[in-house]
């Protein structure tokens, strides 16, 4: 299975390397970075690499790349997945998954390694579990430990390593139980140049926070379970529960955590929350072109839309952009010639405008296509698929929970073309 | 000598960080302030000398901390030198002083020298030795913990010598009492035996022992496991199973699948690829399309999950067009994606491409053509040709398109275009004279070598449709020989020789100036090609009979260009694998083994644990049904029918599993109303079971009758599938016919056709089988049957189809809070009328039947699926069936079957199309081609074939109703026959009338039906209420008056005949 993990930053230093069976030397990255040099791009890197003797599976996050030697047939996914389990687990423990970080905590990264993975088999990669074993590192207990030489691993075994419950640890305490629930809802849209929608879907999760004692045993109902077409949960939701009465009823681990994610079924028209009018020409022989686009809500269910930002890579040929917005700002880089527009919240009365000249490189040839408008966007207080949850119980537990739930609707893959 | 080598080691070292220090990288981002001294005397240009004599003092340093008595100090070394380890520095001279400390009583500096163990042990097999004795004493430490970290190191020291002390270690942690150490046993076991596979023996004893403990169990299958505790019994089922019941639909087999289905809810992503692997390699075609929504899912993850997961649906694509189809828009590409998703997601756009979507496809493709990207639009191009090809309607606009693109500015979009069209024109080079003229034009402004050489390939290959072109464009290209690539000076060439060959008047002397230039040309290869071109136009009186041919080798008919795929090639290897990704066999790849030919040893799913017992006596008591189904196969000869049987059997088995699932559901709640369906299928499953049983033991008696019965049932059913006839199916020949057929139709072949008609066929076998059941298993069963019921039960239940649609309405008609209508595109049909549709007289031989298979959205909304099934009762083959001239009235279209190449004499095929009938009863008449014939043929629908079934609620219903009265209200009494008044008759008859769906009543004598029609949509509800003196009002809502006439008239005698 996994044989060794190098860890690699942008500028192509190994600063980390771990071997789980015998040692590969570092030599065995040059592949790598060959593949790297071909692909340009480090979006375009191929997450497999096949190399004489071994092969390199990668992942790209947080501007490291986690490369991992392979030596025998295994599914790229498994691995894939571990890797992304890895980083995840970086930034559970120390905040960000940075080269810093990493770095400065190179025992612990160390221990989690070794804890995570026997022999190149997966052992335990449950936070709450990692958790009792290696304690996270927190400014006090560092300075503790530096003064009384104690340790940061844990000497007694975590109880959810034997139970059947495994991703909650025994004996939780808090003096004020909560129990929050956040629904977040994406809408991915492709709309074309007029205005109609070529394709959206409604994507979304439910994240949790829930802080109580004890081992409580929480079911989750909603007031309309059938919009919720298909759906992947965390393994602490009862299957059999769900099938039957579509009841979300789950022992939750502690802490934050993503309890289901799903899509809305596709029969369900989306609505789109803003429009787009642009107006985006460039000219043949003046190498320049007009640029005005303006943003307004549609259908927002009297909420507002919030925190808009337009992000447009323009082409190549563009060097400059003279514009003016009526509301936010914006900036264009005119190395990576991305344009950013920071909207921020829309008023119906006074719709935001951004509009001016755009500047060409002169002899370029006028651009092929208009570049596409991606758009970000938020709205508080609603779900826009409609789902509603409708009571959170709670058993196995006396006391009374603070409960809450937040909806939230997003932009996620939000793209105009024109 | 060794000295030597670590001083070589060390040099190595330096000059690496002197390296890395130039490089001026690696300045502030050190790890522990010795690093920065050291780095920064480096970058200072300090002499080599002095820096290993820093070197070793550091490690002095870290020696002395080692050996001191507190242990900060030794902490404080062992962080430094994990540090050194993740660095990748060599650390190895501080072993003996780390080993020490392995004794240490501070459990961090324990584990940070087991990390540092790990890492250096094989290298320092002797020194490591030493601290052989301390993990001995560690290993009956009283923390588990330590027990546990101290055999995870020991088995991880690969140093041969201690495996006997592995082992013994094994042993003793395999029965400790912490399920955490037991685990890391687990793990152990796989190091030791790669370490010494000698071993095997004891350690299988070992595996056994683990296996037996309950609590370990998942804890040992975790070898394979991913992250994730739903995986565990996923995986031990594959891994453990596949390779025992991948050869039928049998128990383990229906159980695996049904057992795995959950886990596509799986939050990780290997996990549900796993699944979908499983399901494709090893569900029946029906079932394996319900992984493709989760597939769908993880496209939202992470860019390398997406890369692998639409890799493997871009090779599932090809094969089953079907699985992904309802899912086109989400392969839909977005500019931010990066290139190599991009790529991916076109090359499934394109393999879904078909007749139905390919104009909103092509208009999704225009976008992408304009990409900025321009690799990815090249790309684009490539797949538009591939379109073209593949669906030949719109190769023509494909190629306008196309044509269109060579106008465009960018060089490699031409290029691109220039040679797909190079492949497009070649398909059929009749009628593009003009295009090969455009093309010419475009030569002098080309300067992509690849397109030049299309061109000039093209304009020689047709240099007889534009003669006056040719010996110019040979002329221009002649003048800038020297300057072009390889690639294009090959093509002047043939083109010279072409021209030569065709026209040697005007190109004679072009023809050889070219010759000449391409005599002293650089390459080799180019100078091969002219010798031989010489050799073979010119005449001299070397040259033998070969060029008398010339003519014939240069001009002869090429075969078109199949455009193909790029992923064509990657279904031989096993979907998800790491090969599968490469496309290219990785070490330790296995290959998938083939189904067994013998069932495998039922004795292996034996298992001795008291408390496990239970659930299994379930499975425990199916091995006795095994040796029938083994004897089916022994008589069916091919290997094809066996799989094909599998399949239907399978379908079968399928949606009556779904209906019990759906019961099971029920059950909970109201179990009183579903427990008649229930006892039903136990009784059913019973007799099965015991007639399976005597049969078994009847192969030895003369009463083998029996057994040749059910294999032809088999066989039947697996023809009937196809064909959806049971009359004229029986020969051996027409059932693999219709089976080839079937194959290679789309997936839209759901079961549920199959499944009604196989219900058809265990209609009638099982009544004999009823007879012999034995009533002393009875009671055994029955409580098996409780878990285990939907996966003894393969032959169909005759009541099922009928009752399970009203279950179904029930179930929904529970739980509904809302919202109205839900369309229930699974609807179980009953079998249905066949029509004629040639009769064979007429038909020179040819005879043609249809059905209206009733399986919703085959062919887009408005279609209404027909199935038509042609036989050949001539003695000789009926080539190249298809449908010709059609004449339909206004507004209504039809979606033609695939023209049927060739059909033997006795064969029959099944073949579906699709009509839209525009909600009207008219007839569509269409012409019946074969090679040679054309018949005119007419198909005109039911009314109740032109409706869809719907769910909904009886609240609901009744608020429909209410806003359907008045104008929209048609009724009439009638008499109704005595035995037709019970639910189910009533419900049958009308449902084998009419495709309506079944609602849910509160009242005995109020039946309920909805539907809508199948183009417009508009609601149709049925209501039947039975009066007294056996008469009923039947009454029929609908905003389309003139259906719901005609529809009340046919609905009429259904119930009043006897």
């Amino acid at each position: 299975m996994i044989h060794s993990l190098f860890l690699i930053n942008c500028s192509g230093d190994i600063f980390l390397e771990k071997h789980w069976k015998s040692v590969v030397s570092q030599s065995v990255c040059d592949y790598f970075f060959e593949a790297q040099e071909k692909a340009i791009d480090v979006e375009n890197v191929p997450p497999v690499i096949s190399t004489p003797h071994h092969y390199l599976i990668s992942i790209y996050r947080d501007k490291i790349f986690f490369v991992s030697v392979i030596q025998t047939e295994v599914p790229p996914l498994f691995v894939i997945e571990f890797l992304h389990r890895v980083a995840d687990t970086f930034q559970d423990y120390f905040g960000e998954c940075s080269e810093t970080a990493i770095k400065d905590n190179v025992v612990i990264v160390y221990e989690l390694l070794e804890e995570m993975l026997d022999n190149g088999f997966p052992l335990a990669t449950e936070s709450n579990i990692l958790k009792e074993l290696i304690k996270p590192p927190t400014i006090l207990r560092s300075v503790v430990n530096s003064i009384t030489g104690s340790s940061n691993v844990g000497d007694t075994l975590p109880t959810g390593q034997l139970s059947n419950i495994p991703w909650r640890r025994a004996g939780v305490k808090y003096t004020n139980n909560e129990a929050y629930f956040d629904v977040i809802e994406e809408i991915d849209a492709i709309i074309d140049k007029s205005g109609s929608t070529v394709f959206a879907e409604i994507q979304g999760v439910i994240d949790s926070c829930i802080k109580l004692s004890g081992m409580p045993d929480l079911s989750l109902s909603f007031m309309n379970p059938r919009l919720l077409d298909d759906v992947s949960f965390h393994p602490c939701i009862r299957f059999k529960r769900w099938e039957s009465e579509r009841v979300l009823s789950f022992i939750p681990p502690d802490g934050n955590f993503r309890l289901i994610s799903y899509r809305v079924s596709s029969q369900n028209l989306v609505a789109i929350p803003v429009y787009v009018k642009h107006m985006i020409s460039f000219k043949e022989n003046t190498s320049s072109g007009r640029f005005d686009v303006t943003i307004g809500p549609k259908q927002n269910m009297g909420k507002t839309v919030e925190g808009v930002v337009m992000t447009v890579h323009m082409p190549k040929a563009v060097l400059n952009m003279n514009l003016t917005a009526t509301q936010g700002s914006y900036t264009f880089d005119p190395v990576t010639k991305v344009l950013t527009w920071d909207v921020g919240k829309i008023t119906p009365q006074k719709l935001p405008n951004l509009k001016g000249m755009v500047n060409l490189q002169s002899g370029a040839p006028k651009p092929e296509e208009n570049p596409s408008l991606n758009i970000q966007f938020k709205i508080q207080q609603l779900a826009i698929s409609g789902l509603k949850v409708n009571r959170l119980d709670m058993y196995g537990e006396k006391y009374k929970p603070f409960k809450g739930v937040k909806y939230i609707t997003k932009a996620g893959k939000f793209q105009v073309r024109t | 000598m060794e000295q030597n080598s670590t001083m070589l080691g060390k040099i190595n070292e330096v000059s690496c960080t002197i390296k890395s220090a130039l490089k001026g990288k690696n300045f502030d981002v050190t790890l522990k302030p010795y690093l920065t001294v050291e780095e920064k005397r480096l970058a200072a240009g300090g002499d080599l000398g002095g820096c290993m004599e820093q070197y070793f003092t550091l490690n002095e340093d870290l020696k002395q901390m080692l050996e001191s008595n507190k242990d900060s100090a030794k902490l404080d070394a062992m962080k430094r030198i994990v540090g050194m380890i993740a660095k990748g520095k060599n650390a190895s001279e501080l072993f003996p002083a780390v080993v020490k400390n392995v004794a240490s009583k501070n459990i961090e500096i324990k584990k940070l020298v087991y990390v540092y163990l790990m890492r250096y042990a094989e290298e320092q097999q002797d020194l490591a030795l030493l601290s052989i004795s301390t993990f001995q004493r560690a290993l009956k430490d009283p923390n588990q913990l330590i027990r546990a970290s101290a055999l995870r190191v020991l088995s991880s020291i690969r140093v041969p010598i201690i495996v006997p002390i592995m082992m013994l270690a094994i042993k003793e942690a395999s029965s400790d009492l912490s399920p955490y150490v037991r685990k890391n046993a687990a793990h152990a076991i796989q190091k030791l035996y790669s370490l010494d596979p000698e071993q095997k023996e004891m350690l299988i004893e070992v595996i056994e022992k683990l296996l037996k403990d309950r609590s370990t169990v998942d804890e040992v299958v975790d070898e394979y496991n991913e992250n994730n505790f739903y995986e565990s019994d996923e995986e031990q089922k594959e891994k453990g199973q596949k390779l025992k019941t991948t050869y039928t639909m049998d128990p383990d087999h229906r159980l695996l699948l049904r057992n795995t289905k959950p886990l596509l809810q799986s939050r990780n992503a290997a996990v549900v690829m796993a699944v979908a692997q499983l399901y494709w390699h090893l569900a029946p075609k029906s079932e394996a399309g319900i992984v493709s929504k989760s597939l769908v899912r993880l496209l939202r993850s992470n860019r390398e999950v997406q890369y692998i997961v639409l890799q493997n649906i871009a090779t599932m694509s090809i094969q089953r067009k079907g699985m992904f189809e309802p899912y086109m828009k989400s392969f839909y590409v977005r500019s931010t994606d990066p290139t190599m998703i991009k790529t991916l997601k076109l090359e499934i756009l394109t393999n879904l491409a078909n007749e139905a979507n390919i104009s909103t496809l092509l208009r999704e493709f225009q976008t992408y053509v304009k990409s900025q990207d321009k690799q990815f639009a090249a790309a684009t191009i490539q797949a538009i040709g591939r379109c073209a090809t593949n669906i030949t309607e719109v190769t023509d606009t494909c190629l306008n398109g196309l044509v269109c693109l060579l106008s465009n500015r960018d060089e490699i979009v031409v290029a691109e275009s220039v040679v797909v069209i190079k492949k497009l024109l070649q398909t059929q080079p009749a009628h593009h004279g003009e295009i090969i003229k455009h093309m010419a034009k475009l030569l002098d402004n080309i300067t992509v070598p690849v397109a030049r050489a299309s061109i000039l390939w093209l304009i020689g290959e047709y240099c007889e449709r534009v003669p006056k072109i040719a010996p110019d464009v040979l002329r221009k290209t002649a003048k800038s020989f020297t300057n072009e690539d390889d690639l294009v000076k090959l093509q002047i060439l043939n083109l010279g020789a072409k021209l030569y060959l065709t026209n040697s008047k005007q190109t004679k002397l072009l023809t050889q100036y070219v010759l000449n230039l391409g005599k002293y040309d650089q390459s080799y290869d180019i100078r091969d090609r002219t010798r031989f071109i010489r050799q073979l136009i010119v005449p001299n009186e070397k040259s033998g009979a070969l060029s008398k041919y010339a003519k014939k080798i240069f001009l002869a008919q090429k075969p078109a260009p199949l455009l193909e795929s790029p992923f064509k090639d990657r279904d031989h290897f096993q979907l998800g694998t790491l090969s599968h990704t490469l496309n290219s066999r990785a070490t330790g790849y296995l290959e998938l083994s083939d189904w067994p030919e013998v069932a495998p040893d039922p004795s292996v799913r034996n298992v001795d644990v008291a408390e496990s017992a239970k659930e299994w006596t379930g499975i425990l008591g199916k091995p006795k049904k095994e040796k029938p189904t083994e004897k089916f196969y022994s008589e069916s000869e091919e290997e094809e029918d066996e799989s094909a049987s599998t399949c239907s059997s399978g379908s079968g088995s399928d949606s009556e599993s779904e209906k019990e699932d759906k019961e099971e559901g029920s059950t909970d709640e109201s179990s009183g109303s579903s427990s008649p369906s229930e006892e039903s299928t136990d009784s059913e499953s019973d007799s099965k079971e015991s007639a399976a049983k005597k049969t078994c033991r009847a192969v030895n008696e003369s009463d083998s009758e029996d057994i040749k019965k059910k294999a032809e049932g088999i066989s039947r059913k697996r023809s009937t599938s196809s064909s959806s006839d049971t009359e004229y199916t029986s020969s051996d020949e027409s059932s693999t016919g219709s089976k080839s057929d079937s194959d290679s139709k789309s997936d839209s072949e759901s079961g549920k056709c199959r499944n009604a008609t196989s219900n058809k066929v265990s209609k009638k076998e099982e009544k004999p089988v009823q007879d012999r059941k034995t009533p002393k298993n009875q009671d055994m069963f029955l409580l098996d049957l409780d878990d285990f019921c939907p996966v003894t039960t393969p032959v169909a239940v005759p009541r099922a189809a009928v009752l399970s649609p009203s279950l179904a309405a029930d179930l929904e008609g529970l739980s509904l809070s809302s919202s109205s209508v839900i369309d229930v595109p699974t609807q179980v049909s009953l079998p249905t009328k066949t029509h004629e549709l040639l009769h064979r007289m007429s038909g020179k031989g040819l005879a043609a039947h249809y059905c209206f298979s009733r399986q919703p959205g085959t062919f887009g909304d408005h279609m209404v699926p027909v199935q038509v099934t042609v036989t050949n009762t001539t003695d000789q083959k009926i080539e190249n069936i298809r449908i010709g001239e059609k004449k339909l009235p206004p507004g209504m279209r039809m979606h033609e079957f695939n023209p049927i190449e060739c059909l033997e004499p006795g064969g029959s095929l099944t073949a579906t199309m699709g009509i839209d009938f525009c909600d009207s009863t008219q007839t569509a008449s269409f012409q019946l081609c074969t090679k040679d014939d054309q018949f005119h043929v007419n198909i005109q629908p039911p009314v109740g074939e032109l409706l869809l079934p719907v769910t909904m609620s009886e609240k609901d219903f009744k608020k429909e109703q209410g806003m359907l009265t008045g104008m929209n209200e048609t009724s009439a009494t009638i008499a109704v026959a005595p035995q037709n008044s019970a639910r189910l008759v009533i419900i049958e008859r009308v449902l084998k009338a009419a495709n309506l769906g079944v609602v849910p009543s509160g009242q005995d004598n109020i039946h309920r039906f909805a539907a809508k029609t199948v183009h417009s949509g508009s609601l149709m509800l049925v209501t039947v209420e039975l009066k007294e003196n056996s008469t009923a009002q039947l009454i029929i809502n609908t905003e389309k008056t003139v259906i719901g006439s005609v529809l009340l008239r046919e609905l009429k005698p259904v119930l009043s005949q006897g």
